[in-house]
């Protein structure tokens, strides 16, 4: 998964949150999310009263969404944030959330092995 | 109706080995109450969102080199000896291979909000007694399911179905039998304790799985060779109260299966008798700045709790946990009943100052409030409208009302540690 992770990003992630190129990537981090927080481009159906992410756009790259593992909402304040766990076609796994007011996407997590 | 045929071991969702008898409607006369316990929750939860780690151990409350305590351990992590409460650094001990997940409240909170709408569906009588238990109060749905244990199995599929989580579920004539009967086979387990033999059924078990029965009152048993809930069956009430007082007559109804709470749903629920908060510091810390900092944010989020329930309380509590895991509690009580972040951390503060011992570091510390009293109980209003109490009652309740429209962090208070 890191292979695919350094292609999808250009970098590999760490647990630390430090970038690091493959050479010096250590195989024995431990798998865990990293905390991202980054604002994405959607595509979505909105449709009965769902909403079906369906592709997002992060540093360029478009993932298809292949699964939504879960979907949860939180809130905030008079407002709500629906978050959404997915699988990519890659096999990647990310958390989305969309904030009802302000119409807007973030990437808050990617799992990182 | 009938009975049923289903296993011995009462786990009617697997294939029967020996073949008894569960019991239908008209076998429970009395009450049936359903206890529901979801399966290691939160990491179920979390390998719902990631598949790929669904066949590894899973611990779930931090990183493996963080301070804090496990939250959920998977059965396969429990294999290995790791389990809630567990300190993260143990269970990493323990089961180097696991994978470590920081919690996700938020996610965990939103479906244990739609369990509990679930179990709405059948009947309104349910008590959630924590994120992932409840108890259901069924009696009287034979027009709707054929059994007890077929009302269980459509709740157990609709769990599913719609969480994608499994959950075990006790069945039984009251709430302490169907909580020992939802654990005795888990995960996805369904039991039902036969109501004609209830003495025999818990005979066997040892008496630390009868609630209240802690590790001191187990202790005591044990120097009266009391282990089985069989044996406390043969003490008389006399001889249990002359050890035990009241309590032992509560232990003798305890070991014949006698319990008559009834199931309450919320909004029937009794009162919270304290409303409280605790930080634990990443780093055991003598610095006074950062302790006062800390009371400040727990004394802010104690009184926007007690403001939200609509309470006043008049005894704040302070507790610390020194770096040689001492801990103390003390207490003081306000002459009026109040529900002012400032009041509570006035109070904390001098707790604090007063008494805490020279030269150790702080671990944790934790504000709570008590003696609570509706807000509008016993309260009254300065005589004209604009003492400084009445200023900073107003004040917080503008607090209240950002938050409410734009989300706890969307204001903070200067100085406060998180």
């Amino acid at each position: 998964m890191a292979v695919v992770q350094e292609r999808l990003f250009g970098v590999r992630l760490t647990p630390t949150g430090e970038i690091r190129s493959s050479a010096d990537f250590d195989e024995r981090d431990a798998p865990m999310y990293q905390e991202i927080n980054d604002p994405v481009d959607v595509l979505a159906l909105f449709e009965d009263g769902t909403i079906k992410p369906q592709r997002f756009r992060w540093k360029g790259h478009v993932h298809k969404v292949e699964q939504v593992t879960g979907r949860w909402k939180t809130d905030k304040g008079a407002f709500r944030l629906r978050h959404f766990a997915l699988m990519d076609e890659e096999a990647n796994f990310f958390q989305l959330a969309y904030d009802e007011r302000t119409s807007g996407w973030r990437l808050t997590r990617v799992w990182v092995e | 109706m009938g009975r049923v045929n289903t296993s011995r071991t009462g786990r009617v969702n697997t294939p029967a080995v020996d073949q008894v008898n569960t019991y239908g409607w008209p076998d429970m006369p009395g009450r049936v109450v359903m206890h529901v316990d979801m399966d290691a929750f939160f990491a179920a939860i979390e390998e719902k969102f990631l598949p790929v780690i669904a066949d590894r151990p899973v611990i779930v409350g931090g990183t493996a080199d963080s301070r804090g305590v496990v939250t959920t351990a998977n059965y396969l992590a429990r294999q290995y000896g790791v389990g809630s409460a567990t300190p993260l650094r143990t269970a990493a001990r323990l089961c180097p291979d696991a994978t470590f997940i920081t919690s996700s409240h938020g996610a965990y909170a939103d479906y244990s909000h739609r369990l509990v709408e679930i179990f709405g569906h059948f009947t309104p009588r349910v008590q959630q007694t924590s994120v992932d238990e409840a108890f259901i109060d069924v009696t009287g749905m034979q027009r709707h399911f054929d059994s007890p244990v077929a009302l269980a199995k459509a709740l157990k599929q609709r769990v599913r179905d719609e969480l994608g989580l499994t959950c075990s579920v006790g069945i039984a004539p009251n709430k302490l039998l169907a909580k020992m009967a939802s654990s005795h086979y888990k995960p996805d387990g369904l039991f039902q304790v036969p109501p004609d033999r209830v003495l025999e059924w818990l005979a066997p078990q040892p008496v630390s799985r009868l609630w209240g029965i802690g590790h001191r009152t187990e202790q005591s048993l044990h120097k009266m060779s009391v282990r089985t809930i069989g044996d406390l069956q043969a003490h008389s009430i006399r001889a249990l109260e002359r050890r035990f007082g009241k309590w032992g007559r509560v232990m003798y109804d305890l070991a014949r299966g006698t319990d008559r709470s009834p199931v309450r749903p919320e909004g029937e629920q009794p009162r919270e008798k304290s409303v409280g908060n605790e930080h634990t510091f990443a780093t055991d810390t003598d610095d006074p700045v950062l302790w006062h900092a800390t009371l400040l944010a727990l004394s802010d989020r104690v009184g926007r709790r007690l403001r939200q329930a609509e309470l006043r309380g008049r005894t704040i509590t302070l507790k610390y946990r020194t770096d040689d895991f001492k801990t103390r509690t003390h207490a003081v009580t306000l002459p009026a009943p109040t529900s002012s972040e400032q009041a509570i951390f006035g109070a904390a503060c001098r707790l604090l100052v007063e008494l805490h011992p020279a030269g150790r570091r702080v671990r944790l510390l934790g504000v709570s409030i008590s003696r609570l009293t509706a807000q509008d109980e016993g309260h009254q209003a300065g005589l004209f409208g604009n003492n400084r109490l009445e200023r900073s009652h107003s004040a917080s309740r503008a607090v209240d009302r950002i938050r409410d429209r734009f989300g706890g962090d969307a204001i903070r208070r200067l100085g406060a540690h998180f």
